[in-house]
């Protein structure tokens, strides 16, 4: 459901955060499901419940969880644009990250070679 | 959070001429996960054994729960320990193992022992001499949980086991975590698996604990740099050469901080950052 890299700089409850704003971008969770409990969660990737309660801790206070008592992981109606907003920031760092691509002095060609080979890489 | 669960001071113990423990410090808060990091022989079978009143340390202190280890197995009604080794009687099926059990923890839970059964697919039934080693680390996991301890002490609880009976091991101890306030410390030789899950990590070397770290300054500040060195140089503390004998050199960095002031070195300028994975962090850490 959601996949970890264990690797990356990424604390992973932000890795947790995105993951689930992820699914619902691409409409696998949509509002008023039940996000996977906080042991599921912790179950399913391996790590503390801790981790997983911090992120979801931080997704309600972001309105992406519902509020409510008793509603705990319930996805609200706001989350779909928090997703927007968190691939319109996605796609921002690249946008970053191509020009610094060209001011290096990569060619199309070269930077088209190295999404490729991150393709790969990551799917 | 500032509730101490567990200290040790200046922990020693010998066995004949081989000192085990040279003064050891540890101490844990109250829902913490520590893992212990330390090579085979490192001492830290000997540390639990003291932590649990089975052996006594020669010297230093140590306080778990409010007591001391005092030779009266009061400790051990409070502590979940599951050995590096699980040894059960051969003539017990597991439910007299764990019915053998009960009379000797007073908050035993045996609904929680059978449920424990249930969901890791262990059969009651089944003789402790026929065991298979998977079965016998979950019949040791379930014997180590059952009476709801405060603390749990694991000393390699997935060795050996194939990735089914450490998954059911592994979601056992989240399922501990989730339920709360439980304080855990776990020695594993391959500690990767238990990454996600560690709040801490102390490096047990010498007998005594050489370094102590939080986990998540491990996965999100350790870097390997790749470099080309023309001549040898020196290296700033938090560096360690991670081998490569050519003029191609791989480097750990700890901290970011350490890392920003690497790249000014102009040796380094060129260098290739990536980032460390944690199993390679603790390869470094252990042989440092």
């Amino acid at each position: 459901m959601i996949t970890l890299n264990q690797n990356s700089q990424t604390p992973i409850y932000d890795q947790i955060k995105l993951g689930l704003k992820g699914l619902v971008k691409k409409g696998l969770l949509k509002p008023g499901d039940a996000a996977p409990s906080i042991r599921k969660m912790a179950s399913d990737l391996k790590v503390n419940p801790n981790t997983v309660a911090r992120a979801y801790r931080e997704l309600t206070a972001e309105g992406f969880f519902e509020s409510l008592r008793g509603q705990e992981n319930i996805i609200s109606p706001r989350a779909g644009s928090l997703a927007e907003h968190a691939a319109r920031r996605v796609s921002e760092s690249l946008e970053t990250a191509l020009k610094g691509a060209m001011e290096s002095g990569f060619s199309w060609t070269e930077v088209e070679k190295m999404i490729a080979a991150l393709k790969r890489k990551l799917l | 959070m500032n509730d101490s669960i567990l200290e040790t001071k200046g922990l020693r113990k010998a066995f004949g001429p081989k000192e085990v423990l040279k003064g050891l410090d540890l101490s844990a808060e109250r829902g913490e996960v520590i893992g212990i990091l330390g090579r085979n022989g490192s001492g830290k079978t000997t540390l639990f054994s003291i932590l649990l009143d089975l052996t006594a340390a020669d010297g230093g202190s140590a306080e778990i729960l409010g007591l001391r280890p005092d030779g009266s197995g009061r400790l051990r009604g409070l502590i979940g320990y599951v050995p590096e080794k699980p040894a059960f009687h051969g003539f017990m099926t597991a439910l007299e193992v764990l019915e053998f059990r009960a009379r000797f923890f007073k908050r035993w839970d045996m609904a929680k022992a059978l449920d424990l059964c249930r969901k890791l697919e262990l059969d009651q039934a089944s003789r402790v001499s026929a065991m298979s080693k998977g079965n016998l680390a979950k019949l040791a996991w379930i014997a180590a949980t059952a009476h709801n301890p405060e603390l749990l002490l694991l000393d390699e609880p997935t060795s050996g086991l194939d990735y089914l009976v450490r998954d059911h091991i592994l979601n056992g101890l989240i399922h501990e975590l989730t339920e709360g306030g439980k304080t855990i410390i776990v020695a594993n030789h391959r500690m990767g698996e238990m990454g996600g899950i560690l709040d801490r990590v102390c490096v047990l070397r010498d007998g005594a604990i050489a370094a102590s770290h939080a986990a998540s300054f491990l996965a999100e500040e350790a870097f390997r740099a790749t470099v080309r060195l023309e001549s040898p140089v020196s290296l700033p503390a938090g560096v360690v050469a991670l081998g490569g004998g050519s003029a191609l050199r791989d480097f750990a960095v700890f901290g970011r901080e350490k890392l920003e002031r690497l790249k000014l070195d102009p040796a380094f300028a060129g260098a290739e950052i990536s980032p460390l994975s944690l199993e390679d962090s603790f390869k470094v850490l252990l042989g440092e």
